[in-house]
């Protein structure tokens, strides 16, 4: 009998850490401590990110990021009087649970808004659930072609989609590398990476002139996650290409780097935005040498407002022991997407005690009129299908550090 | 061509390496270790960060890295298997199931999620036969995978130890019985298993240049597969249908595209069940329980 308990309790046990395994619980910032308005009812703004999983690094810091904004506008008497909350939910970067978060934050947590989530795969599944429960979605970082598009009126994406970006950032590659022969890599498990790897650089390239394709219609492709590229290296290699054009992440973009470092291919090499990490070149080193890739975020941009921003980042960033305290292209497009969305509650007298679907028009229909503001990244304007139309950086690894290409 | 075999034979060697330290504690305990996969994870991380904080050079990072895996194994022997009733044998499956999401959880909440990178200076080179470019630290890998399984297969069919633990694998009573200590044979092959896994993760995050924290989960129940494909408990069997897998799977994203690569292992897995339960190269455990 005593036995038979140990196992049941064994087993408990076990039954619990597999749910902490797996779980995403929310981790609710309390947004009354330390406040000037302490009584009111807070304002709830839900978050989808990505803490965990394949782009926690990215995740990690768009939490900073909102953290700054909460302590800010706390600090400064919250929205109309009330405090404002941000419920960050994990996604770790799948599909399944954004569509569960989504439902939960607009159902059960009833919030005003929800910003995130945060890869173009996420938002194709989690924007027709919130247009369906009528509350507005603002992803501040997807870049896949179409999917604000087909879900009106309630998503908008505070990110420019990479065919803009790309149309843009091309004769940049293309004048400092004199690259003629494509040969285009593809991780046909992330969304956005196998649009940018299969249509939207095809699409570009092919508006250049004397530029080849050298395998259009049999991209190489890996899966994200995978940890040998050496047979994806060797058909590289093998169609003798004078440059990569590859839609990828980064953790799997410096694997392959490494990978091309070993079997001695050194050409240059194109990516979207999700190759602009800095753990491209922590975990890339020398091997990612001369690599480029698109955003809308540039550390190094003169402007005060985003120097100024990078200098509060870094002290949240280190307060909060991440190891790499330099902010992203993706915490400062959190931290505007925020600053509109509480800009629009202000404007629209919005607070604590207001109705719920009150607050979620007013807040659909000031994002949908966004036009010129001025924030951390530069100028932002949201176009009539609910997309950001931005400033476009193309930044290259040079001597370990992401410059700008011009 | 040959390069691309030359990339799957190498891939496969890695496989097969893992397979292998399942199928020893299969073989001699008949429960499935699923912290394994784990235990190579934090062999690597140890490598790396024996190299990195305390500067040791490779080879005692290794060794290192080896011997507190094997400690791993130990715990896990003294926390998943002893307490745990033996005789329903998902038991030890799930105790060792939730040592592994400790583990990794462990490991992601330390050091966190992203990939640890093993310094550049560290990295071995690699030789050219003709045009066919050859990783050395994973012909290492290779050679090791075959070293085990030969050393493994003459320790079990050889020695005293390996005589206990067959008479352990038949029947843990009688083994009793007839004076054999069967603790001792249960700790000793947690032990093995697990320090080889550690020296297993240290090499292959050479081979990498990085080791992710979620490697375990991935490659580890792709070795599962891999030793039922091979055979239940059947050393030889882990090796070559590690080997083969690795091949299978190259060619496959090679030739068809990489997202049918990850199908070829389960799809393998399910033609054997069903054509061949014993496994490709047979097993010596009673099949009528898989």
């Amino acid at each position: 009998m005593k036995k038979v308990s140990y196992i049941f309790a064994g087993l408990m046990v076990i039954l619990m850490l597999s749910l902490a395994g797996c779980s995403s619980a929310p981790e609710k910032q309390d947004g009354n401590k330390g406040t000037s308005s302490k009584n009111a009812e807070p304002v709830k703004i839900g978050v989808l990110t990505g803490l965990t999983g394949k782009g926690a690094d990215w995740g990690k810091k768009q939490k900073v990021a909102l953290e700054m904004v909460q302590e800010e506008i706390n600090a400064a008497g919250g929205i109309n009087g009330s405090p404002v909350e941000f419920l960050i939910n994990d996604t770790a970067g799948d599909n399944q649970q954004s569509v569960i978060l989504t439902r939960r934050l607009a159902t059960e947590e009833n919030v005003m808004a929800i910003l995130g989530p945060y890869f173009s795969g996420e938002c194709e599944v989690a924007f027709p659930q919130a247009n369906e429960l009528k509350v507005p979605i603002i992803s501040a970082t997807s870049g896949k072609p179409g999917i604000s598009e087909s879900n009106r009126p309630w998503s908008f994406r505070n990110s420019m989609t990479d065919d803009k970006m790309i149309d843009a950032a091309l004769p940049l590659f293309l004048k400092a590398t004199s690259a003629k022969r494509f040969a285009l890599v593809v991780d046909m498990k992330d969304a956005i990476s196998k649009s940018f790897g299969t249509a939207v650089l095809p699409a570009s390239l092919k508006k250049q002139s004397g530029v080849t394709i050298l395998n259009e219609k049999e991209p190489i492709t890996y899966n994200t996650g995978d940890i040998d590229f050496s047979s994806q290296v060797t058909r590289i290699k093998q169609l003798k290409p004078d440059a990569v054009g590859i839609g990828g992440l980064y953790q799997e973009g410096a694997s392959v780097a490494t990978e091309m470092q070993r079997q001695g291919l050194k050409i240059p090499v194109i990516g979207n935005v999700g190759m602009y990490a800095e753990a491209l070149i922590t975990q890339g080193s020398s091997a990612v040498e001369g690599w480029v890739a698109l955003s809308n975020f540039w550390p190094d941009s003169p402007s005060s407002r985003t120097q100024d921003f990078i200098k509060r980042f870094k002290d949240a960033a280190s307060k909060a022991g991440l190891e790499n305290p330099m902010p992203d292209s993706f915490a400062a497009s959190m931290y505007d997407t925020a600053m509109i969305t509480i800009d629009i509650m202000k404007r629209e007298k919005i607070n604590g005690q207001t109705p719920v679907e009150e607050a979620r028009e007013k807040i659909k229909n000031g994002w949908a009129s966004v036009k010129d503001y001025q924030g951390v990244m530069g100028m932002t304007t949201i176009n009539d299908v609910g997309d950001g139309i931005k400033e476009v950086y193309s930044l290259i690894v040079k001597n370990g550090k992401w410059e700008r290409l011009q | 061509m040959i390069q691309q075999l030359i990339n799957g034979l190498l891939l496969g060697s890695t496989y097969s390496l893992i397979a292998i330290g399942y199928t020893l504690v299969f073989g001699v305990l008949k429960i499935m270790n699923l912290a394994h996969g784990e235990m190579f994870m934090i062999g690597g991380f140890l490598g790396i960060l024996m190299v990195k904080l305390w500067n040791l050079p490779l080879p005692l990072a290794l060794l290192g890295a080896t011997i507190a895996a094997g400690l791993g194994g130990l715990l896990l022997d003294l926390v998943c298997y002893r307490p745990v009733k033996k005789t329903y044998f998902l038991a030890p499956a799930l105790s060792t199931l939730g040592f592994g999401i400790v583990l990794k959880d462990l490991v992601v909440n330390l050091a966190g999620s992203e990939p640890q990178v093993f310094p550049a200076a560290l990295l071995m080179g690699d030789f050219k036969i003709g045009p066919v470019l050859v990783s050395s630290i994973q012909l290492l890998v290779l050679a090791l995978a075959l070293a085990l399984m030969l050393g493994l297969d003459w320790l079990i069919n050889k020695t005293e130890l390996g005589r206990s633990m067959r008479a352990t694998a038949e029947s843990e009573t009688t083994a009793k019985i007839l004076g054999i200590n069967v603790n001792r044979v249960t700790i000793l092959t947690f032990v093995i298993s697990a320090a080889l896994a550690g020296a297993a993760g240290v090499l292959i995050g050479l081979r990498l240049g990085k080791i992710s924290p979620f490697i375990g989960s991935t490659i580890g129940i792709k070795g599962l597969a891999i030793m039922i494909i091979g055979g239940l408990g059947n050393l030889r069997g882990a090796f070559v249908s590690g080997i083969l897998v690795g091949i299978l799977e190259l060619l496959t994203s090679v030739y068809v595209g990489a997202i049918y690569a990850d199908v070829i292992a389960w799809t393998l897995l399910i033609i054997v069940l069903v054509m061949r339960p014993q496994g490709l190269f047979g097993s010596k455990i009673n099949v009528d329980r898989v």
